[in-house]
Protein backbone atom coordinates (compact mmCIF):
# COMPACT_ATOMS: atom_id res chain seq x y z
CA UNK A 1 0.00 0.00 0.00
CA UNK A 2 2.95 2.22 0.74
CA UNK A 3 4.28 1.26 -2.58
CA UNK A 4 1.26 2.34 -3.97
CA UNK A 5 0.78 5.75 -2.68
CA UNK A 6 4.42 6.80 -3.43
CA UNK A 7 4.05 5.27 -6.72
CA UNK A 8 0.90 7.64 -6.90
CA UNK A 9 2.50 10.57 -5.56
CA UNK A 10 5.76 10.69 -6.98
CA UNK A 11 3.88 10.25 -10.26
CA UNK A 12 1.79 12.87 -10.03
CA UNK A 13 4.49 15.23 -8.85
CA UNK A 14 7.47 14.04 -11.39
CA UNK A 15 5.00 15.49 -14.36
CA UNK A 16 4.67 18.82 -12.60
CA UNK A 17 7.90 19.36 -12.28
CA UNK A 18 8.82 17.99 -15.69
CA UNK A 19 5.92 20.31 -17.11
CA UNK A 20 7.25 23.41 -15.68
CA UNK A 21 11.12 22.77 -16.49
CA UNK A 22 10.03 22.46 -20.18
CA UNK A 23 8.11 25.41 -19.89
CA UNK A 24 10.59 27.54 -18.44
CA UNK A 25 13.23 26.95 -21.06
CA UNK A 26 10.64 27.24 -23.46
CA UNK A 27 9.13 24.40 -25.09
CA UNK A 28 5.52 25.39 -23.59
CA UNK A 29 5.16 27.52 -26.62
CA UNK A 30 2.11 26.98 -29.19
CA UNK A 31 3.11 26.73 -32.68
CA UNK A 32 1.55 30.47 -34.51
CA UNK A 33 1.83 30.73 -38.73
CA UNK A 34 2.78 34.05 -39.81
CA UNK A 35 0.10 34.99 -41.84
CA UNK A 36 -3.12 34.05 -43.30
CA UNK A 37 -0.88 32.76 -46.54
CA UNK A 38 0.65 30.49 -44.52
CA UNK A 39 -2.18 28.90 -43.24
CA UNK A 40 -3.88 28.17 -46.28
CA UNK A 41 -0.36 26.57 -47.78
CA UNK A 42 -0.62 24.13 -44.51
CA UNK A 43 -4.62 23.71 -45.29
CA UNK A 44 -3.92 22.70 -48.82
CA UNK A 45 -1.58 20.21 -47.66
CA UNK A 46 -4.45 18.50 -45.92
CA UNK A 47 -6.18 17.88 -49.07
CA UNK A 48 -4.41 18.28 -51.93
CA UNK A 49 -6.76 17.27 -54.60
CA UNK A 50 -9.26 20.33 -54.33
CA UNK A 51 -8.31 24.11 -54.08
CA UNK A 52 -9.13 25.94 -51.09
CA UNK A 53 -11.88 28.85 -52.00
CA UNK A 54 -12.01 30.46 -48.75
CA UNK A 55 -9.31 30.76 -45.61
CA UNK A 56 -10.25 31.73 -41.73
CA UNK A 57 -8.09 32.86 -39.55
CA UNK A 58 -7.98 33.18 -35.38
CA UNK A 59 -6.62 36.46 -34.01
CA UNK A 60 -3.94 34.43 -32.59
CA UNK A 61 -2.35 32.83 -35.26
CA UNK A 62 -2.95 29.72 -34.22
CA UNK A 63 -6.20 28.06 -35.93
CA UNK A 64 -7.49 28.52 -39.23
CA UNK A 65 -10.41 26.86 -41.35
CA UNK A 66 -10.46 26.09 -44.67
CA UNK A 67 -13.60 25.91 -47.09
CA UNK A 68 -12.81 23.65 -50.19
CA UNK A 69 -13.82 23.21 -53.78
CA UNK A 70 -15.27 19.46 -53.41
CA UNK A 71 -17.19 20.51 -49.93
CA UNK A 72 -14.78 19.48 -48.02
CA UNK A 73 -14.16 22.15 -44.73
CA UNK A 74 -11.19 21.30 -42.50
CA UNK A 75 -9.85 23.24 -39.73
CA UNK A 76 -6.02 23.49 -38.31
CA UNK A 77 -5.40 23.68 -35.21
CA UNK A 78 -2.25 23.91 -32.91
CA UNK A 79 -0.85 20.31 -30.73
CA UNK A 80 1.59 22.36 -28.75
CA UNK A 81 4.13 22.32 -31.40
CA UNK A 82 2.74 20.49 -33.92
CA UNK A 83 -0.12 21.41 -36.57
CA UNK A 84 -2.79 19.00 -36.00
CA UNK A 85 -6.42 18.85 -38.52
CA UNK A 86 -9.60 17.85 -39.01
CA UNK A 87 -12.36 17.92 -41.01
CA UNK A 88 -15.22 19.08 -39.34
CA UNK A 89 -19.10 18.64 -41.30
CA UNK A 90 -22.64 18.97 -40.14
CA UNK A 91 -22.43 16.34 -37.46
CA UNK A 92 -18.97 17.55 -35.74
CA UNK A 93 -19.87 19.82 -33.50
CA UNK A 94 -21.98 19.44 -30.73
CA UNK A 95 -22.37 23.08 -29.72
CA UNK A 96 -20.07 26.33 -29.41
CA UNK A 97 -19.90 28.71 -26.65
CA UNK A 98 -18.20 32.04 -26.31
CA UNK A 99 -15.91 32.83 -23.96
CA UNK A 100 -16.29 36.41 -21.79
CA UNK A 101 -12.98 37.46 -24.44
CA UNK A 102 -15.23 36.64 -27.00
CA UNK A 103 -13.26 33.59 -27.93
CA UNK A 104 -14.96 30.63 -29.58
CA UNK A 105 -15.16 27.21 -27.83
CA UNK A 106 -15.90 24.27 -29.88
CA UNK A 107 -17.11 21.60 -28.32
CA UNK A 108 -16.56 18.35 -30.51
CA UNK A 109 -18.60 15.03 -30.68
CA UNK A 110 -14.65 13.66 -31.70
CA UNK A 111 -13.85 11.43 -28.22
CA UNK A 112 -9.56 12.17 -30.08
CA UNK A 113 -10.04 16.24 -30.39
CA UNK A 114 -13.19 17.25 -27.59
CA UNK A 115 -12.57 20.78 -27.48
CA UNK A 116 -10.68 23.68 -29.49
CA UNK A 117 -10.38 27.60 -28.60
CA UNK A 118 -10.73 29.98 -31.17
CA UNK A 119 -9.22 33.40 -30.53
CA UNK A 120 -11.43 36.02 -32.17
CA UNK A 121 -11.10 39.79 -31.53
CA UNK A 122 -13.95 41.54 -33.56
CA UNK A 123 -17.38 40.41 -34.21
CA UNK A 124 -17.09 40.27 -38.25
CA UNK A 125 -14.96 37.31 -38.03
CA UNK A 126 -16.49 35.94 -34.94
CA UNK A 127 -19.65 35.77 -37.67
CA UNK A 128 -17.42 34.20 -40.49
CA UNK A 129 -16.24 31.20 -38.36
CA UNK A 130 -19.86 30.93 -36.80
CA UNK A 131 -21.58 31.08 -40.47
CA UNK A 132 -18.71 28.60 -41.28
CA UNK A 133 -18.61 26.00 -38.41
CA UNK A 134 -22.26 26.04 -38.81
CA UNK A 135 -22.34 25.65 -42.64
CA UNK A 136 -24.40 28.71 -43.21
CA UNK A 137 -27.11 28.03 -40.92
CA UNK A 138 -26.24 30.64 -38.05
CA UNK A 139 -25.74 32.87 -40.32
CA UNK B 1 34.18 -17.84 -14.68
CA UNK B 2 32.75 -20.39 -11.61
CA UNK B 3 30.07 -17.97 -10.84
CA UNK B 4 28.70 -17.43 -14.45
CA UNK B 5 27.46 -20.87 -13.65
CA UNK B 6 26.58 -20.55 -9.91
CA UNK B 7 22.98 -21.19 -9.39
CA UNK B 8 20.62 -17.97 -8.26
CA UNK B 9 17.31 -17.90 -6.40
CA UNK B 10 14.94 -15.71 -8.37
CA UNK B 11 12.63 -15.81 -6.24
CA UNK B 12 14.75 -13.09 -4.68
CA UNK B 13 15.39 -11.17 -7.32
CA UNK B 14 14.59 -7.41 -7.50
CA UNK B 15 12.53 -5.98 -10.46
CA UNK B 16 14.96 -3.68 -12.61
CA UNK B 17 12.57 -1.06 -13.75
CA UNK B 18 11.97 -0.36 -9.35
CA UNK B 19 14.87 0.87 -9.00
CA UNK B 20 15.40 2.79 -12.92
CA UNK B 21 12.89 5.80 -11.90
CA UNK B 22 16.29 8.10 -10.58
CA UNK B 23 17.99 6.78 -13.82
CA UNK B 24 15.22 8.12 -16.43
CA UNK B 25 14.54 11.60 -13.92
CA UNK B 26 17.90 12.14 -14.92
CA UNK B 27 18.25 11.35 -18.16
CA UNK B 28 15.52 13.06 -19.40
CA UNK B 29 16.26 16.40 -17.37
CA UNK B 30 19.72 15.79 -19.32
CA UNK B 31 18.00 15.38 -22.68
CA UNK B 32 15.60 18.22 -22.03
CA UNK B 33 18.68 20.43 -20.89
CA UNK B 34 21.02 19.13 -23.99
CA UNK B 35 18.03 20.03 -26.57
CA UNK B 36 17.53 23.22 -24.45
CA UNK B 37 21.47 24.53 -24.83
CA UNK B 38 21.98 22.82 -28.40
CA UNK B 39 18.93 24.00 -30.10
CA UNK B 40 19.04 20.67 -32.03
CA UNK B 41 18.68 16.87 -30.98
CA UNK B 42 14.77 16.50 -31.16
CA UNK B 43 12.14 18.42 -29.09
CA UNK B 44 9.88 18.50 -25.91
CA UNK B 45 6.38 19.87 -25.62
CA UNK B 46 5.10 21.01 -22.31
CA UNK B 47 1.54 19.34 -22.36
CA UNK B 48 3.09 16.17 -24.31
CA UNK B 49 6.05 15.61 -21.70
CA UNK B 50 3.43 15.83 -19.12
CA UNK B 51 0.92 13.70 -20.60
CA UNK B 52 3.52 11.13 -21.40
CA UNK B 53 4.79 10.86 -17.64
CA UNK B 54 1.84 10.56 -16.39
CA UNK B 55 1.06 7.48 -18.52
CA UNK B 56 4.01 6.15 -17.63
CA UNK B 57 2.87 6.48 -13.45
CA UNK B 58 -0.38 5.15 -14.64
CA UNK B 59 1.17 2.26 -16.17
CA UNK B 60 3.34 1.52 -13.00
CA UNK B 61 0.41 1.61 -11.07
CA UNK B 62 -1.34 -0.73 -13.12
CA UNK B 63 1.29 -3.04 -12.62
CA UNK B 64 1.27 -3.20 -8.79
CA UNK B 65 -2.81 -3.33 -9.46
CA UNK B 66 -3.01 -6.16 -12.37
CA UNK B 67 0.34 -7.16 -12.33
CA UNK B 68 -0.51 -10.64 -10.49
CA UNK B 69 -2.74 -11.55 -13.26
CA UNK B 70 0.17 -12.54 -15.47
CA UNK B 71 2.53 -13.67 -12.73
CA UNK B 72 -0.84 -16.06 -11.79
CA UNK B 73 -1.00 -17.51 -15.40
CA UNK B 74 3.06 -17.95 -15.79
CA UNK B 75 3.17 -19.15 -12.25
CA UNK B 76 0.85 -21.88 -12.97
CA UNK B 77 2.43 -23.07 -15.90
CA UNK B 78 5.46 -22.92 -14.76
CA UNK B 79 4.06 -25.96 -12.17
CA UNK B 80 3.64 -27.95 -14.71
CA UNK B 81 7.03 -27.15 -16.39
CA UNK B 82 8.55 -30.64 -17.94
CA UNK B 83 11.67 -29.70 -16.84
CA UNK B 84 13.72 -27.01 -14.43
CA UNK B 85 16.15 -24.98 -15.19
CA UNK B 86 18.64 -23.70 -13.30
CA UNK B 87 18.95 -19.92 -13.41
CA UNK B 88 22.64 -19.13 -13.28
CA UNK B 89 24.03 -15.96 -14.73
CA UNK B 90 25.02 -17.40 -17.85
CA UNK B 91 21.08 -18.31 -18.22
CA UNK B 92 20.35 -15.58 -17.39
CA UNK B 93 22.24 -13.98 -20.62
CA UNK B 94 20.52 -16.25 -22.75
CA UNK B 95 17.11 -15.76 -21.71
CA UNK B 96 17.78 -12.02 -22.50
CA UNK B 97 18.10 -13.11 -26.29
CA UNK B 98 15.57 -15.30 -25.92
CA UNK B 99 13.29 -13.45 -24.61
CA UNK B 100 13.83 -10.64 -27.43
CA UNK B 101 12.55 -12.94 -29.57
CA UNK B 102 9.70 -13.20 -27.59
CA UNK B 103 9.57 -9.37 -27.58
CA UNK B 104 9.38 -9.44 -31.17
CA UNK B 105 6.34 -11.18 -31.88
CA UNK B 106 4.52 -9.51 -28.71
CA UNK B 107 5.44 -6.71 -30.24
CA UNK B 108 4.38 -7.33 -34.10
CA UNK B 109 1.04 -8.35 -32.74
CA UNK B 110 0.41 -5.20 -30.61
CA UNK B 111 0.59 -3.56 -34.20
CA UNK B 112 -1.13 -6.31 -35.99
CA UNK B 113 -4.09 -7.19 -33.57
CA UNK B 114 -6.44 -4.40 -32.94
CA UNK B 115 -6.90 -5.42 -29.72
CA UNK B 116 -3.64 -5.25 -28.68
CA UNK B 117 -3.02 -2.09 -30.67
CA UNK B 118 -5.90 -0.59 -28.21
CA UNK B 119 -3.41 -0.71 -25.65
CA UNK B 120 0.07 -0.08 -27.07
CA UNK B 121 -1.26 3.01 -29.14
CA UNK B 122 -0.54 4.58 -26.13
CA UNK B 123 2.85 4.47 -26.98
CA UNK B 124 3.08 5.95 -30.13
CA UNK B 125 0.40 8.98 -29.06
CA UNK B 126 3.00 11.30 -29.07
CA UNK B 127 4.40 13.37 -31.92
CA UNK B 128 7.51 13.89 -30.45
CA UNK B 129 10.15 11.34 -29.83
CA UNK B 130 12.33 11.68 -26.45
CA UNK B 131 13.43 9.83 -23.15
CA UNK B 132 9.69 11.20 -22.05
CA UNK B 133 7.99 8.98 -24.78
CA UNK B 134 9.42 6.17 -23.50
CA UNK B 135 7.22 6.12 -20.59
CA UNK B 136 4.24 6.79 -22.47
CA UNK B 137 3.25 3.22 -21.35
CA UNK B 138 -0.04 1.29 -21.83
CA UNK B 139 -1.91 0.33 -18.73
CA UNK B 140 -3.89 -2.28 -19.40
CA UNK B 141 -0.90 -4.43 -20.75
CA UNK B 142 -2.56 -7.27 -17.91
CA UNK B 143 -5.15 -7.67 -20.45
CA UNK B 144 -4.12 -8.39 -23.73
CA UNK B 145 -3.32 -11.74 -23.48
CA UNK B 146 -0.04 -11.67 -24.91
CA UNK B 147 1.23 -12.67 -21.51
CA UNK B 148 0.78 -16.37 -23.25
CA UNK B 149 3.81 -15.94 -25.16
CA UNK B 150 5.54 -15.86 -21.96
CA UNK B 151 4.13 -19.48 -21.15
CA UNK B 152 6.97 -21.35 -23.40
CA UNK B 153 9.37 -20.81 -20.99
CA UNK B 154 7.45 -21.40 -17.88
CA UNK B 155 7.03 -24.97 -19.71
CA UNK B 156 10.51 -25.65 -20.25
CA UNK B 157 11.26 -24.70 -16.11
CA UNK B 158 12.28 -20.94 -16.42
CA UNK B 159 11.29 -19.17 -12.77
CA UNK B 160 9.00 -16.87 -13.51
CA UNK B 161 11.26 -14.35 -11.41
CA UNK B 162 13.70 -15.08 -14.10
CA UNK B 163 11.50 -14.03 -16.94
CA UNK B 164 10.12 -10.70 -14.83
CA UNK B 165 13.90 -9.98 -14.53
CA UNK B 166 15.13 -9.70 -18.10
CA UNK B 167 11.35 -8.34 -19.13
CA UNK B 168 12.15 -5.39 -16.96
CA UNK B 169 15.75 -5.68 -18.45
CA UNK B 170 14.59 -4.96 -21.65
CA UNK B 171 12.57 -2.50 -21.17
CA UNK B 172 14.68 -0.60 -19.22
CA UNK B 173 17.04 -0.78 -22.16
CA UNK B 174 14.46 0.52 -24.61
CA UNK B 175 14.15 3.76 -22.57
CA UNK B 176 17.44 4.63 -24.18
CA UNK B 177 16.44 4.41 -27.82
CA UNK B 178 13.53 7.17 -27.40
CA UNK B 179 16.15 10.05 -28.77
CA UNK B 180 16.83 12.32 -31.50
CA UNK B 181 20.10 13.32 -29.35
CA UNK B 182 22.51 10.82 -31.01
CA UNK B 183 22.18 9.74 -34.75
CA UNK B 184 24.19 6.78 -35.23
CA UNK B 185 26.42 4.35 -33.78
CA UNK B 186 29.61 2.15 -35.85
CA UNK B 187 28.33 -0.45 -38.26
CA UNK B 188 28.47 -3.57 -36.20
CA UNK B 189 26.35 -1.86 -33.25
CA UNK B 190 23.34 -1.08 -35.85
CA UNK B 191 23.87 -4.36 -37.55
CA UNK B 192 23.08 -6.55 -33.92
CA UNK B 193 21.24 -4.07 -32.16
CA UNK B 194 18.36 -1.76 -31.99
CA UNK B 195 19.38 1.66 -31.62
CA UNK B 196 17.79 5.01 -31.45
CA UNK B 197 18.29 5.43 -35.66
CA UNK B 198 15.80 1.81 -35.73
CA UNK B 199 13.73 2.65 -33.29
CA UNK B 200 12.92 6.62 -35.11
CA UNK B 201 12.07 4.27 -38.13
CA UNK B 202 9.43 2.49 -35.82
CA UNK B 203 7.84 5.62 -34.62
CA UNK B 204 7.68 7.62 -37.39
CA UNK B 205 4.73 7.88 -39.67
CA UNK B 206 5.94 7.68 -43.48
CA UNK B 207 3.95 4.69 -44.85
CA UNK B 208 7.33 2.86 -45.34
CA UNK B 209 8.26 2.98 -42.02
CA UNK B 210 4.56 2.15 -40.87
CA UNK B 211 4.99 -1.57 -38.72
CA UNK B 212 8.61 -1.76 -39.41
CA UNK B 213 12.27 -2.55 -36.64
CA UNK B 214 9.46 -4.27 -33.59
CA UNK B 215 13.10 -5.24 -31.83
CA UNK B 216 13.64 -4.62 -28.13
CA UNK B 217 17.13 -5.09 -28.40
CA UNK B 218 18.34 -7.36 -30.41
CA UNK B 219 17.56 -6.08 -34.47
CA UNK B 220 18.36 -9.42 -35.94
CA UNK B 221 14.75 -10.29 -35.52
CA UNK B 222 13.61 -7.68 -37.84
CA UNK B 223 16.28 -8.77 -40.42
CA UNK B 224 14.97 -11.99 -40.36
CA UNK B 225 11.21 -11.71 -40.16
CA UNK B 226 11.65 -9.06 -43.44
CA UNK B 227 10.63 -5.88 -41.09
CA UNK B 228 13.44 -3.80 -40.77
CA UNK B 229 13.84 -0.73 -42.42
CA UNK B 230 16.64 1.43 -42.36
CA UNK B 231 17.05 4.83 -41.50
CA UNK B 232 18.20 7.14 -44.07
CA UNK B 233 21.04 9.89 -43.33
CA UNK B 234 19.72 13.44 -42.17
CA UNK B 235 16.20 11.90 -42.96
CA UNK B 236 13.40 14.00 -41.09
CA UNK B 237 11.06 12.34 -39.60
CA UNK B 238 7.28 12.87 -38.51
CA UNK B 239 6.17 10.94 -35.46
CA UNK B 240 2.88 9.73 -34.06
CA UNK B 241 0.02 8.03 -35.60
CA UNK B 242 -1.19 7.96 -38.86
CA UNK B 243 -4.36 10.22 -38.05
CA UNK B 244 -2.90 11.47 -34.57
CA UNK B 245 -4.94 12.62 -31.58
CA UNK B 246 -6.19 16.22 -31.21
CA UNK B 247 -5.68 16.11 -26.99
CA UNK B 248 -3.14 15.80 -23.88
CA UNK B 249 -5.80 14.39 -21.84
CA UNK B 250 -4.37 10.91 -20.43
CA UNK B 251 -7.21 9.42 -19.86
CA UNK B 252 -8.74 9.62 -23.64
CA UNK B 253 -5.56 8.76 -24.59
CA UNK B 254 -4.84 5.78 -22.57
CA UNK B 255 -8.43 4.95 -23.65
CA UNK B 256 -9.29 6.32 -27.13
CA UNK B 257 -8.95 3.19 -29.04
CA UNK B 258 -10.95 1.02 -26.62
CA UNK B 259 -13.85 3.46 -27.37
CA UNK B 260 -13.23 3.41 -31.30
CA UNK B 261 -13.66 -0.88 -30.44
CA UNK B 262 -16.13 -0.33 -28.67
CA UNK B 263 -18.43 2.42 -31.02
CA UNK B 264 -17.32 -0.08 -34.14
CA UNK B 265 -18.92 -3.50 -32.83
CA UNK B 266 -21.79 -1.47 -31.54
CA UNK B 267 -22.68 -0.89 -34.60
CA UNK B 268 -26.04 -1.89 -36.24
CA UNK B 269 -26.95 -4.74 -38.34
CA UNK B 270 -23.19 -6.39 -38.51
CA UNK B 271 -22.65 -10.12 -38.92
CA UNK B 272 -20.48 -11.86 -35.58
CA UNK B 273 -17.69 -12.32 -37.50
CA UNK B 274 -17.37 -8.52 -38.97
CA UNK B 275 -17.81 -7.50 -34.45
CA UNK B 276 -15.12 -10.08 -34.28
CA UNK B 277 -12.83 -8.68 -36.91
CA UNK B 278 -13.39 -5.17 -35.93
CA UNK B 279 -11.67 -6.61 -32.24
CA UNK B 280 -8.88 -9.23 -33.43
CA UNK B 281 -8.44 -7.64 -37.20
CA UNK B 282 -5.58 -5.33 -37.80
CA UNK B 283 -5.61 -1.89 -37.25
CA UNK B 284 -7.71 0.20 -39.87
CA UNK B 285 -9.66 -2.90 -40.60
CA UNK B 286 -13.68 -2.36 -42.02
CA UNK B 287 -16.21 -3.82 -42.69
CA UNK B 288 -17.27 -1.94 -46.02
CA UNK B 289 -13.66 -0.95 -46.90
CA UNK B 290 -13.71 2.55 -45.60
CA UNK B 291 -10.77 2.58 -43.37
CA UNK B 292 -7.22 1.94 -44.34
CA UNK B 293 -4.94 -0.78 -42.89
CA UNK B 294 -1.25 -0.03 -42.35
CA UNK B 295 -0.50 -2.70 -45.31
CA UNK B 296 -3.42 -0.62 -47.53
CA UNK B 297 -1.28 2.78 -46.58
CA UNK B 298 2.16 1.00 -47.96
CA UNK B 299 0.30 -0.30 -50.74
CA UNK B 300 -1.22 2.99 -51.74
CA UNK B 301 1.67 4.86 -51.18
CA UNK B 302 3.83 2.50 -53.24
CA UNK B 303 1.11 2.75 -56.15
CA UNK B 304 1.78 6.60 -55.85
CA UNK B 305 5.18 6.26 -56.50
CA UNK B 306 4.95 3.75 -59.69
Amino acid sequence: MDNLIYLIVSGLAFPIIMYFLTRAVGFGNAITFADTQEATSLLQATHTSSLITQTLVASNNQAALARFQDGHTCILFPMGHKWGSTDIDHTSLARISQSKHGHLHLHMRSYTLPRLKIAIDNDVLRQHWKTALTFGETA
Amino acid sequence: MEYLFSTLDPAQFFDPSSVAGPLYVFFIVFEILYIWKRKRGGDYESRDTAASLIMGSTSLVSRVLFGFIGYFIVSHIYAMRIMDIPTTPIMLVVLLFVDDFRYYWSHRFSHRIRWCWANHVIHHSSQHFNLSTALRQPVLNSFTGLVILYSPFALLGVHPGAIAFVGSANLIYQFFIHTETVGKFPRWCEAVFNTPSHHRVHHSTKPEHLDTNYAGIFIIWDRIFGTFVQEKDNEAMQYGLVYNLGTFNPLRIATHEFVGIFKDISQKGLKFSQRFAYIFAPPGWSHDGSRLTSLDIKRQAQDEID
